[in-house]
């Protein structure tokens, strides 16, 4: 093997350089085509590349060392890149054949199998999966699958876990407050939002942490509490997402305990700018604030780290 | 043989689930596709510096914002200090600022660069997202660099107060500049863009792109259904609602914008080249067509009822059936920023050889769908307004203006006359008329009227051969005189709305030959002829100062009807 060709390329693909480790693999390869290093190298420097070859080359490397998981793994990594779903998983149960241990190959087979209609086998897997590290993609995959089974007391278990690994991600506190609510654990609920109206840094995210509470105190039927909520989440609320829901609660409370109005005044003026609207258009108001605040931090959220393992 | 060690691999590979269609997604593969969900194409909001890298040539970056960060003008404090929030969204997102601007190339083409981070503080406007912004447009008018700033924005950032809504003046002053000097500013506005922002500097750009399904808007929609009390339509403020009704120019998927910048500062950068020249001439193209006629003696003399039919034909080419023909590129631009995007009329950025230029045209369509969707080519004021806004940009970055013209007329309709389709009109004519840059008109099928000549009043006004132009439609007039619409053909004649008699009459500058059958039988040709026209005519008026121009087009238009200048044509022979 040409130990020094492929040193090279390494330290370049290391050092994050995959036109240089691809290059220095590639003229190393002229010379000896079926090094199963250099295709390595080559295949995962093509891979960032999005070089048409790179699958090619992994699954030489696969051919060349069967009996090699990380070739298998390699492969089944790149051929999921390429959105080869079918091909991906087949690579990868060979590498969990190899390695049983290879968390990134459980984690492909959970979400293929839940995605193919097998749910109970893509959670088994991912449990797998999640067991092995904290606060992996498995831990948190996990926590919509048992939602999305419509196993919350499993989803909220998960949760838990997944925001205990990282009390600071807005997400994660937002699952176990919604969790918790769903499944009335309604005390656990409140202390979930809490936390999160504590952890987001602009109002407009506090405003739908707050109304998340005042989803909370209207199960209670703490109509009281709600409006105090309510009243807190007004105060910052710049996008005009609370006016419908004090005005409701006013009703419901029979006085606007901000400035003691009684009710009958109240409603007069609640009368001039309208009808207030109904529980269910304040849930569906408030629901809806919630949805956006996961949608804020789900789509934006930042890749865990530590995807590569040198 | 020398052990190496084992390459790096993947060890925690990452799946996203798509708040859409809820799909698992392989996080490479989303990566890979731009975070555009490969199985619905929902477009992940993305973080600012992964959008600058999905933009920008990799490692061009040059970040100049690194001192910037916000200022507690007010001490502010809510439920938490200001100050706690700053400092818990820096720890967060790792950077001083929501904000940031810097150099960069785009496929080689330097821009200066700025934009707003929505995970910061919501992406609010405050003092450093306005500095930012501000700093950008100076330098890119410093060094009359195209600018392009990238915006997602809950509004104005309220623990500033007054501060915060002065950046809206800052920024709108600064950018201001930048369309004084003729500066290109490109604005990318991405989900979400709201309040302050969105009604500032954002929605001021030259350009205005988004991406399918961001919103944008000023008031959110939730304030607006507590306003009025009513549920808003599905799709209210996305961008296709936007584009619909004239605000953005371009809806691009996120595979498409890198190209489509490229594209628009590719122009410009001819434009910028060809504005330096003297005589830009040179950077019109070669061409094969046959040469425009100007002796209305040597041309062929067909009944105007047979012409009229033939400008009418279905399978007539349109204006966008030229676009390729003509023209070696060409960035349709949308909107007239006011109230809708009038499809009866398209325009945008063309390339002749060398030589970018703006293109505007009346599109009837070419079939029944088409032409329902294009109103039959007949424009209401949006058309005309979004045509106005061109012909600005046009003269405001020195870029000589072609018009294509084939429509019946202006649409007559109850909400054109609500929405001043006179002054439309009117003010088209004012402000073709003043333009300081070459501008060329060719009539392609029907010339109606009003609605013809709100595109028309330009340095040189041309014809294909068996198209028309008429104060009046045929059948409109022998209605009208001579009492029987079935007199059209009679009408046609008496009007002299063919090649030969607006030749003569000094309406029509020159004629450009169609091939034998009209235009519809052989577009290649039709087309080769009507480039040819188009380089020689510019090729005169080039060389022209903007003065030269004003004052040759005011004359021009000034001879008509004025005794001993405007000719008079013989009485035709009436035929049984």
């Amino acid at each position: 093997m040409t130990s020094g060709g492929a040193n090279d390329a390494h330290a370049q693909l290391e050092a994050g350089d995959f036109a240089g480790a691809r290059e220095t693999a590639s003229s190393a390869l002229a010379s000896a085509p079926d090094d199963a290093e250099l295709l390595r190298v080559a295949g995962l420097a093509g891979l960032e590349l999005q070089a048409g070859d790179a699958v090619d080359q992994l699954r030489r490397v696969a051919e060349l060392r069967p009996g090699d998981a990380s070739a298998w793994h390699d492969l089944g990594d790149a051929l999921a890149t390429e959105g080869r779903s079918d091909e991906a998983t087949e690579a990868f149960r060979k590498a969990l054949e190899l390695n049983p241990d290879d968390e990134v190959a459980l984690t492909h087979l959970g979400h293929t199998a839940f995605q193919t209609g097998q749910g109970d086998e893509g959670i088994k897997l991912l449990e797998r999966a999640a067991g092995m590290r904290q606060n992996s993609t498995a831990a948190i995959s996990l926590v919509e699958m048992y939602r999305a089974l419509g196993q919350h007391e499993e989803a909220l278990e998960a949760a838990v876990k997944v925001a205990a690994a990282d009390p600071t991600e807005a997400l994660y506190a937002l699952d176990v407050a919604e969790l918790s609510l769903q499944v009335g654990k309604l005390d656990e609920a409140t202390a979930a939002f809490q936390h999160l109206r504590e952890i987001v840094e602009a109002p407009e995210e506090e405003v739908c942490a707050l109304h998340g509470m005042v989803l909370v105190e209207l199960e209670k039927g703490d109509f009281g509490r709600a409006l105090e909520l309510a009243n807190d989440a007004l105060a910052i609320d710049t996008v005009g997402q609370t006016g419908g829901v004090v005005a409701h609660l006013e009703v419901e409370t029979g006085a606007d305990p901000m400035t003691g109005t009684p009710r009958d005044a109240s409603a007069a003026r609640l009368a001039a700018q309208g009808v207030p609207p109904t529980r269910q258009e304040v849930e569906e108001a408030l629901r809806g604030s919630v949805s956006e605040l996961r949608r804020l931090h789900a789509e934006s959220r930042r890749p865990l780290g530590g995807e590569l393992l040198g | 043989m020398a052990e190496v060690a084992a390459p790096s691999r993947a060890a925690s590979a990452e799946w996203r689930r798509c708040p859409s269609c809820e799909a698992f997604v392989y996080y490479k593969r989303l990566k890979r596709n731009l975070h555009v969900c490969p199985e619905c194409n929902h477009h992940f909001r993305l973080r600012l510096r992964e959008r600058l890298d999905q933009l920008t040539d990799p490692g061009s970056f040059e970040e100049l914002s690194g001192d910037l960060e916000p200022i507690d003008a007010l001490s502010f404090s809510d439920s938490k200090l200001y100050a706690e929030r700053i400092a818990a969204a820096q720890r967060k997102a790792g950077a001083k600022s929501g904000a940031l601007y810097g150099k960069a190339t785009v496929d080689g083409h330097p821009v200066v660069v700025a934009g707003i981070d929505f995970g910061f503080i919501g992406g609010s406007m405050g003092s450093a997202v306005g500095e930012a912004i501000t700093r950008a447009a100076e330098l890119a008018l410093d060094t009359r660099t195209p600018l392009l700033v990238i915006s997602a924005s809950g509004g104005a950032r309220m623990q500033e107060g007054c501060i915060s809504l002065m950046q809206m003046v800052k920024t709108s002053q600064a950018v201001g500049r930048l369309y004084e000097e003729g500066i290109l500013y490109v604005s990318l506005l991405t989900d979400p863009t709201y309040g302050g922002v969105s009604a500032s500097y954002a929605t001021l750009g030259d350009v205005l792109i988004s991406e399918p399904e961001a919103h944008i808007g000023f008031a959110g929609p939730s304030v607006i259904e507590q306003t009025i009390r009513q549920t808003l339509p599905s799709g209210f403020q996305t961008a296709g609602f936007l584009m619909e009704h004239g605000m953005l120019d371009l809806v691009e998927k996120r595979e498409n914008i890198r190209r489509t910048i490229r594209n628009m500062l590719e122009l410009h950068a001819r434009a910028e080249a060809a504005r330096g020249e003297g005589d830009s001439a040179a950077r019109l193209p070669e061409t094969e067509g046959a040469e425009p006629v100007s002796d209305p003696g040597t041309l062929t003399e067909r009944p105007a009822w047979d012409v009229v039919q033939m400008a009418r034909e279905l399978e007539r080419p349109h204006t966008l059936d030229y676009v390729g023909r003509v023209f070696d590129d060409f960035l349709e631009l949308h909107g007239d920023r006011m109230f809708e995007d009038d499809s009866a009329i398209v325009g945008g950025l063309a390339r002749l050889g060398e030589l970018t230029v703006m293109l505007i045209g009346h599109q009837k369509g070419s079939n029944t769908s088409e032409m329902m969707e294009r109103n039959f080519g007949m424009p209401e004021p949006e058309g005309y307004r979004k045509a106005m806004r061109l012909m600005r940009y046009a003269a405001k970055f020195g870029m000589p203006i072609v018009t294509l013209v084939d429509t019946a007329g202006a649409y007559p309709g109850l909400g054109a006359e609500e929405r001043g389709q006179s002054n439309a009109i009117a003010e088209s004519i004012m402000l073709m008329s003043r333009l300081p840059v070459p501008t060329v008109t060719v009539v392609t099928g029907e010339g109606g009227s009003g609605g013809a000549l709100a595109l028309a009043a330009t340095d040189r006004v041309l014809m294909l051969e068996n198209s028309y132009y008429s104060v009046i439609s045929p059948e409109g007039c022998a209605t009208i005189l001579f009492k029987d619409a079935a007199s059209a053909p009679r009408a046609a004649a008496a009007l002299r709305i063919t090649a030969p008699d607006l030749l003569g009459l000094g309406v029509m500058d020159a004629v450009i030959p169609e091939p034998e059958g009209g235009a519809h039988t052989d577009v290649d040709t039709a087309g080769a002829n009507l480039k040819t026209a188009l380089v020689s005519t510019l090729r005169e008026l080039l060389g022209k100062s903007p003065e030269e121009l004003l004052e040759q087009r005011y004359d021009r238009f000034r001879k008509f009807g004025e005794p001993g200048r405007q000719p008079v044509l013989s009485p035709i022979e009436e035929k049984k």
